[in-house]
C-alpha cells in the first residue's frame, strides 16, 4: 500500500513539474504563437527577460518539454536565409497549457497568502 | 561576393556532436544566429560565438542519449540515418568505458605513465618552440640582418658592433636597404626621477634593457604603441620612449608622456612616447629607448656619429622586399674601401647574422641549435618511452580478453571492426592521459619560467594555440594514439577464435612476443642513455665548480661604485677598511674570473711588432693580489704608491707564451699596453680567467685608477650579517645619487654556470621520469610473463625446480634484454657525451666507471621492479596453476 501511494504521488508530481528555464521556454513558445523555433525563442527570451540564452540550452529544454508532452513539433518550410534548412516549429499542447496555468494558479495562491507589508516589492 | 561562412571545422564538429536526425534544424538555427552575429559584431566575434554554440551542443548529445530519445521524434525524421557504424560505435564506447573501469588499476598505471611521458614531452616541445620563436615575430624578420665586425688579428675576435656611421651610410646610399637602425646597449645606468625640488624622488639602476637608438627602430622592428604613435619619436636629442611597464615603474602611471627623467645624473630626458611591453620572445628587450642623437651631447664629442674606426655600435638592416643578402654583403667591400685606412681595412671585416638565426648563433645567442635538437630528441625519447610502456601494459591486458575476441569473431565481427574497437579504447585512455599531461605541464611551467628568468620566459600551455602549435600537438595526439593503440589492437584482433574460445591462445603465443621484447630493449636503451647523461653532466658541472681556480672566492663582497670620482673612491676604501668585520679592501674593474672579454694586444720589451697573441687584462690596485689570494711567484706586488700607472704583474702562461723559462728573467722588462709602457714587477701563479676554460691564457694585472668600478671587500669569516647593512649604509651616505649594488663573488661565479644548471636540472627530472616509466613497463611485462607462463612454472616446480631457479628464469630473460639495451646505449651515450664535453676546455675523463655505474644502477632498479612479481610466481603452489583443467 505504501509503495503504491508513493508511486501515485510521484506521477502527480511529475505532471506539473517544470524547471524554471523550461517554464520560461514554454511560455515563450506560447508567446510566439505558431512561429516558435530555436533561435526565435532564444531571441524572444533575451528581449523579454534580459538574460541571454544559449541556443543549445534552448534546444535541450525544447526536447525535454516535448518528451514530457508539453509541446508538439513539426518541420516547417525551407527558407533561404538558413541555407535552405527547415525549422522545427513548436506548439504548446493542452497538457502544456494546463501545466502552465496550474503553475500560475499555485503562484497566485502563494501570493495571496502573503500578508500585506511582509514583502518589500519596490526599491 | 560570397557571404562569409562559419569555420568549416566547427561544422564538422557539429556533425560529430549532433545526432544526425537533428542536424538540419540545429544547423539552421546556428546559421541564422551566425548571420545575425555577423552583422552585429563582425566576422571574428561571430566565428567565436558560433564555435561556442557548437560546443554547447555536447550536452544535447550526451544528455539525450542517456535520457533515451523520444521515439516519436526519431520517427518523423529520416529513420535510417543512424547507421550501423554509429550504433556499433556507441556499443564500443560503452564497452571501452566498462573495460577501463574493470581494469582500473592497470588503466590508471597506463594513463599515469603515458601522461608523465607526454607532459615531459609537452614541456620540452613548448620550451623548444619558445626558444625557436625568438625574434621571429617581426613582420620583416626574414629580411632583417645584424651586421657585426670581426677584428682580425692572429686570433680573430668576433664583436657584436660596427663603426658608428655604417648604419647611416647603408640607409642613405644603398637603395636595396629599406631601413637601418643603430643601437647601443647600456649597462649600469642610473635613472632618476626628479621630485621637482632639484633632488631625485626615486632612482633605479638599469642594465641591458636600456639603449640609445634611432627613430628607424620602429621601422625595422615591430613595436606596438600603447598610445597613438607619436610623430618623430626619438628624433630629437634628450628624448626617451618607455615601455608601459617602465612608465608605471618610474612614474606610477601609464600616461607619462611629457614627464622628465634624469639620465645617469647627466642629462634630463623627456618622455615622448609609450610602447607596449616587448614580448618575452625578443632578444631586443628594451624598456627605455633613449634617442641616439642624445649621445654626442652626453659624451661631449659632437663628431662621434661621423667617426669611422673602431666598431662600437650595433647595427641592424632591413632589406627591401626582394633584395638579396649578397647585395648587402657586396656593399661591404666598397664601404671598407671608401671609409677605412689600409690598416683598418685589413683589421675590420663586416659579417651579417640573420635576425632569425641570431638567437641560435654560438656567442651571440643562448640557444644553439644542437642543444635545441638534442632537447627535441630527449622529448621524443620520453614520449616514445611512454608509448612503449603503454603498449606493454595493454598487450599484457589483451590476454584477458581472448574470450571476448573469440565470441565477437564467432558472431561475425571483422578484424577491422575489432581493431577499431581496441583503437577506440586506446584513444579514450590517451585522451585522459593528454588532459592530465596538459595539466601537469601547466603546473610545471612556473618552475621552468623561474629557472629561465633571464629570458623573462612566460611559457604556458596556451602557446599551443599559437602559430602551428595546434598542428604539431594534433600530430602528437594522433601519433601517440596510433603508436600506442595499433600494435595491441592488432594483437587482439588476430587471435584465432577457435583456440581463443578453448582458452589456449594466451599460452600459445606467450613465448615469442618478440615485438614486446624489442620494446623493452628500447626502454632499457632510453633509460640507460638518460642515466649516462645524468652521470656525465653532474660530474662535469661538479668538476667545473670545484676545479682549482687559482684564486680565493670565499667571503668576498663585490660592491659597485661610480667610476669617475677618484677622491671619493679613496674615501670609500678608507671607510671600508676601518669597519669592523672587514679584512681588506681592493679597488678593481673585475674579479679574476669574469665573463667580460678583456683581451688586449700589447708590445713586449720594446719590440718593433705587437705580439701575436693578446693578453687578458685585469685592472686592480696594490691590494688586488692579496684580496683574491693570488700567489706571487717572483718579484713584488704592485706598489701602493704607483700613481703613475707604470707597473704590471703577469701570470705564468704569459711567460710560457713569450718563451721565458725563469720568472726572474721577465722582471723589469717593459710591456706596452693601451699606449703606455709599464714595467713588469712581479709574476703571479695562473688563475682561471673565464668560467668555462682552464687558466691557460696569458694574463696581466695593471693599476688603472680611472677604470675602477668596484670595491672587492674581503670579509671576516665569522659573522657576515652585521657587516652587510653597515657597508650599504656607508655607501648610500657617500654616493647618494647612485644605487647600491653588491654581491658575493662565489654567487656570481655560480651564476656563470646557469646554463649548465638548467640543463642538468632538466636532464635529472626527465631521467627520473624516464626511469619511472621504464619501471612501469617492466612491471607490466613481468606481470604478463608470470601470468602467461604460470603453467610452465607449475610443471617445473612439480619436476623439482627450486624457487631460485624459477626466479632465475625471469632474471635471465630480463638480463638479456638489459644487456642488449646497454650495448646499444653505451656507444651512443659515449659519443653524445664526448661531443657535449667538447664545449669545455676543462673536462672530465669519460672513464669506464660511468658505464659501470649506469649498468649497475639499471640492474638494481630492474631487480627491484621485477623481484616482487617473479618471487610471487615462484612461490605459487603448482597445484593452483595446474589444476584448471
Amino acid at each position: 500500500m505504501i509503495i503504491l501511494s508513493t508511486k501515485v504521488k510521484y506521477i502527480s508530481m511529475k505532471r506539473t513539474y517544470l524547471g524554471e528555464f523550461e517554464e520560461l521556454v514554454l511560455l515563450t513558445v506560447a508567446v510566439l504563437n505558431q512561429k516558435a523555433y530555436g533561435v526565435a525563442i532564444a531571441d524572444e527570451l533575451e528581449s523579454q527577460t534580459g538574460r541571454s540564452a544559449n541556443i543549445s540550452a534552448v534546444h535541450a529544454a525544447l526536447h525535454r518539454l516535448e518528451e514530457k508532452g508539453m509541446l508538439v513539433s513539426h518541420l516547417g518550410e525551407a527558407t533561404a536565409e538558413r541555407g535552405g534548412r527547415r525549422k522545427r516549429l513548436f506548439v504548446v499542447t493542452a497538457l502544456g497549457g494546463v501545466t502552465l496555468s496550474e503553475i500560475k494558479e499555485m503562484r497566485n495562491k502563494l501570493w495571496d497568502a502573503i500578508l500585506p507589508g511582509v514583502l518589500i516589492t519596490t526599491i | 561576393m560570397k557571404a562569409p561562412r562559419p569555420p568549416r571545422w566547427a561544422d564538422g564538429l557539429l556533425k560529430l556532436l549532433c545526432s544526425p536526425h537533428l542536424l538540419e534544424e540545429i544547423q539552421g538555427d546556428l546559421y541564422e544566429r551566425y548571420d545575425n552575429d555577423l552583422t552585429a559584431f563582425g566576422r571574428q566575434e561571430a566565428d567565436r560565438r558560433y564555435i561556442w554554440n557548437v560546443i554547447g551542443f555536447i550536452r544535447l548529445r550526451f544528455g539525450f542519449e542517456r535520457a533515451g530519445w523520444s521515439k516519436a521524434l526519431k520517427n518523423h525524421t529520416k529513420p535510417n540515418t543512424r547507421n550501423l557504424f554509429s550504433a556499433m560505435f556507441t556499443s564500443y564506447f560503452k564497452i571501452a568505458l566498462r573495460n577501463i573501469w574493470r581494469n582500473r588499476t592497470t588503466s590508471t598505471v597506463g594513463i599515469l605513465g603515458l601522461s608523465a611521458g607526454l607532459a615531459s614531452g609537452l614541456v620540452i616541445f613548448l620550451l623548444v618552440g619558445y626558444l625557436f620563436s625568438f625574434n621571429r615575430y617581426h613582420s620583416k624578420a626574414d629580411r632583417i640582418y645584424w651586421i657585426v665586425t670581426d677584428v682580425l688579428t692572429d686570433q680573430p675576435r668576433p664583436t657584436d658592433v660596427t663603426p658608428r656611421p655604417l648604419g647611416q651610410v647603408l640607409r642613405d646610399e644603398y637603395p636595396f636597404v629599406e631601413s637601418a637602425v643603430r643601437l647601443n646597449n647600456l649597462f649600469g645606468t642610473i635613472v632618476g626621477i626628479p621630485d621637482g625640488k632639484g633632488r631625485m624622488a626615486k632612482k633605479f639602476e638599469e642594465s641591458r634593457n636600456i639603449c640609445f637608438t634611432e627613430p628607424e627602430y620602429f621601422k625595422v622592428f615591430d613595436t606596438r604603441w600603447a598610445s597613438n604613435a607619436p610623430q618623430n619619436a626619438l628624433s630629437e636629442p634628450n628624448t626617451v620612449v618607455l615601455s608601459r611597464e617602465y612608465a608605471v615603474k618610474y612614474f606610477g602611471t601609464e600616461n607619462a608622456v611629457g614627464k622628465t627623467l634624469r639620465f645617469d645624473n647627466k642629462a634630463d630626458l623627456t618622455v615622448t612616447g609609450i610602447i607596449e611591453n616587448p614580448p618575452s620572445n625578443t632578444q631586443l628587450r628594451y624598456d627605455v629607448l633613449v634617442s641616439y642623437t642624445t649621445l654626442p651631447g652626453l659624451m661631449g664629442e659632437p663628431d662621434m656619429l661621423q667617426a669611422w674606426g673602431a666598431p662600437n655600435t650595433m647595427c641592424w638592416v632591413a632589406l627591401k622586399d626582394g633584395a638579396h643578402l649578397s647585395q648587402l654583403e657586396n656593399s661591404f667591400a666598397e664601404i671598407t674601401r671608401k671609409h677605412f685606412s689600409a690598416k683598418e681595412a685589413r683589421t675590420y671585416q663586416f659579417r651579417t647574422i640573420a635576425l632569425n638565426e641570431m638567437f641560435h648563433m654560438p656567442g651571440y645567442g643562448p640557444a644553439p641549435r644542437p642543444i635545441l635538437y638534442a632537447l627535441i630528441v630527449v622529448g621524443l625519447f620520453l614520449v616514445i618511452g611512454a608509448c612503449v610502456n603503454f603498449i606493454n601494459l595493454s598487450t599484457a591486458q589483451a590476454i584477458r580478453r581472448v574470450r571476448e575476441v573469440g565470441v565477437r569473431k564467432t558472431m561475425g565481427s571483422s578484424k577491422t571492426q575489432l581493431t577499431g574497437q581496441f583503437m577506440l579504447e586506446t584513444a579514450l585512455l590517451c585522451a585522459a592521459a593528454f588532459v592530465i599531461a596538459l595539466i601537469l605541464a601547466q603546473l610545471s611551467f612556473p618552475m621552468l619560467n623561474r629557472a629561465l628568468w633571464m629570458l623573462r620566459a612566460d611559457i604556458s600551455v596556451l602557446h599551443l594555440l599559437k602559430g602551428n602549435g595546434i598542428l604539431w600537438f594534433g600530430g602528437l595526439v594522433l601519433g601517440v594514439i596510433l603508436l600506442a593503440g595499433f600494435y595491441p589492437s592488432v594483437v587482439l584482433a588476430r587471435f584465432n577464435p577457435v583456440t581463443a574460445l578453448k582458452g589456449a591462445a594466451g599460452n600459445q603465443k606467450a613465448g615469442r612476443f618478440s615485438v614486446r621484447k624489442s620494446l623493452v630493449v628500447v626502454q632499457f636503451f632510453i633509460t640507460q642513455l638518460f642515466i649516462i647523461g645524468v652521470i656525465v653532466m653532474s660530474a662535469q658541472v661538479k668538476h667545473l665548480k670545484t676545479a682549482e681556480t687559482g684564486f680565493d672566492k670565499d667571503h668576498i663582497l663585490m660592491v659597485k661604485m661610480p667610476g669617475d670620482d677618484l677622491a671619493r673612491q679613496s674615501t670609500w676604501v678608507n671607510e671600508l677598511s676601518a669597519m669592523p668585520g672587514v679584512k681588506r679592501v681592493a679597488l678593481a674593474a673585475e674579479p679574476p674570473m669574469s665573463q667580460m672579454k678583456t683581451d688586449e694586444l700589447f708590445t713586449f720589451n720594446h719590440r718593433d711588432e705587437q705580439e701575436k697573441f693578446p693578453v687578458n687584462v685585469r685592472i686592480g690596485d696594490s691590494r688586488y693580489v692579496e684580496v683574491f689570494g693570488l700567489k706571487l711567484l717572483a718579484g713584488r706586488n704592485l706598489g701602493s704608491d704607483d700613481t703613475t700607472r707604470r707597473e704590471a704583474l703577469v701570470n705564468q702562461t704569459m711567460l710560457k707564451q713569450l718563451g721565458i723559462a725563469n720568472p726572474k728573467d721577465i722582471l723589469n722588462k717593459s710591456i706596452r699596453l693601451w699606449d703606455r709602457d709599464r714595467t713588469i714587477v712581479g709574476v703571479v701563479g695562473n688563475f682561471s680567467l673565464d668560467p668555462l676554460s682552464a687558466g691557460v691564457q696569458p694574463a696581466a694585472i695593471v693599476n688603472e685608477a680611472p677604470a675602477y668600478t668596484m670595491a672587492a671587500v674581503k670579509l671576516q669569516r665569522a659573522d657576515l650579517h652585521p657587516v652587510l647593512p653597515r657597508i650599504e649604509k656607508a655607501w648610500n651616505k657617500l654616493f647618494p645619487e647612485n644605487v647600491y649594488q653588491a654581491g658575493f663573488l662565489d654567487d656570481k661565479i655560480n651564476e656563470y654556470y646557469a646554463t649548465e644548471h638548467i640543463l642538468l636540472g632538466l636532464i635529472q627530472v626527465f631521467s627520473a621520469i624516464a626511469i619511472a616509466i621504464g619501471c612501469l613497463g617492466l612491471y607490466g611485462l613481468v606481470t604478463f610473463m608470470a601470468a602467461s607462463r604460470s603453467k610452465e612454472i607449475g610443471v617445473r616446480k612439480v619436476l623439482g625446480a627450486t624457487e631460485k631457479q624459477v626466479v632465475w628464469i625471469f632474471g635471465k630473460e630480463f638480463g638479456r634484454l638489459l644487456a642488449t639495451g646497454f650495448l646499444l646505449a653505451a656507444p651512443l651515450g659515449w659519443f653524445l657525451m664526448k661531443n657535449w664535453l667538447q664545449r669545455y676546455p676543462r673536462q672530465i675523463e669519460l672513464g669506464w666507471w660511468v658505464f659501470a655505474v649506469t649498468a649497475g644502477s639499471v640492474v638494481l632498479i630492474t631487480a627491484l621492479t621485477i623481484s616482487f612479481q617473479s618471487l610471487r610466481a615462484a612461490r605459487r603452489n603448482p597445484v593452483v596453476s595446474l589444476r584448471s583443467e
